[in-house]
């Protein structure tokens, strides 16, 4: 814990409220497989960004993000740019999060796959913890690229 | 008899815990899920609140359910809408309750969606236990069941116990 909240590489001048920050872990299923994280993850608001290091599958959500409005986060993982926008402050209190990405259908959770949804480009977040319950699924389109397609 | 211990339990599918619940705690557990999907005071639509309860064994032999008082409303899906299932509509109907059968909860059907740009997010409640349900696990059989996916998880204190039970095979015979 100590480890990770020394490790904050923080980019902005947002203001930073004495608050105790909330350590998630995740977890990438990519085509039903679980891949490696990234070694960081972006947080970004009209206001802040925050670039996070992913230590040990797990990541601290700095306490200025806590309170930032019009969230996103975005992260590079098997070639593939992630980019979840309007993501809300409440959200972040769950402290278990599975990611799903998927090439042509979602294995598990396909009862959360509108229909018509281009899987490709789309992402699905999980959102677990023992505070909340049921945990929160959410579905975005066009929250994945290549890479190399944005530089 | 319907309470087990939970190493027992362990060892049980999903399959054998459902025969072990009578028609009429199914049908109790049937109607949760209707009224989850209906409004109450304060889910307008219906689909965002949890339903649920215990059923339990009388002094005299019977297996009766024992609805609890809806969960919280939570439209806007902030935070959860975690019901109290021993908190019983009817507390009355534990006076004679020698042994828990077991506890089950519906998690809801509703869904949010939002456009920004071309970017949809759809956001929906999670349909397996969560890890406050499993935290949560009490003794006797715990079921949550997922009212938009259609199915009947069985879960203790470990964890989900095999896979989740299509909802038409477990009220199946009744």
């Amino acid at each position: 814990m100590l480890g990770l909240l020394g490790a904050y590489l923080f980019l902005s001048t947002c203001s930073a409220p004495q608050e105790k920050p909330t350590e998630i872990k995740l977890t990438i299923k990519y085509n039903d497989r679980t891949v490696p994280n990234p070694d960081h993850i972006t947080f970004g608001s009209r206001d802040c960004a925050a670039r996070v290091p992913l230590v040990n599958g797990k990541f601290t959500v700095p306490a200025e993000i806590l309170h930032a409005r019009n969230l996103q986060f975005s992260l590079d993982i098997v070639g593939n740019r992630i980019q979840m926008i309007d993501f809300s402050q409440n959200e972040l209190e769950f402290d278990r999060w599975t990611l799903y990405l998927a090439d042509h259908h979602y294995k598990e959770h396909a009862y959360d796959v509108p229909k018509g949804a281009k899987i490709r480009s789309s992402c699905m977040l999980v959102l677990d913890s023992d505070r909340f319950d049921p945990g929160v699924v959410l579905f975005q389109t066009h929250c994945r690229s290549k890479v190399g397609a944005l530089q | 008899m319907i309470h087990e211990p939970q190493g027992k339990q362990n060892q049980q599918t999903p399959q054998d815990l459902a025969a072990q619940i009578p028609c009429n705690i199914k049908a109790a557990i049937a109607a949760s899920i209707k009224a989850s999907h209906s409004p109450t005071a304060d889910d307008k639509k219906g689909g965002f609140h949890e339903e649920g309860g215990q059923w339990i064994i009388t002094a005299d032999g019977k297996i009766i359910s024992v609805p609890a008082k809806p969960g919280p409303a939570n439209p806007e899906m902030k935070g959860g809408v975690h019901i109290q299932p021993s908190d019983a509509v009817n507390p009355g109907l534990k006076d004679n309750m020698t042994e828990l059968g077991g506890t089950w909860h519906v998690h809801p059907s509703g869904e949010i969606t939002q456009e920004k740009g071309n970017v949809r997010t759809t956001r929906s409640f999670d349909q397996p236990p969560s890890e406050k349900d499993i935290k949560e696990a009490g003794s006797g059989i715990n079921i949550v069941v997922a009212a938009r996916e259609k199915k009947v998880y069985f879960y203790n204190g470990s964890g989900m116990l095999g896979e989740p039970m299509k909802l038409k095979d477990f009220l199946k015979g009744c």
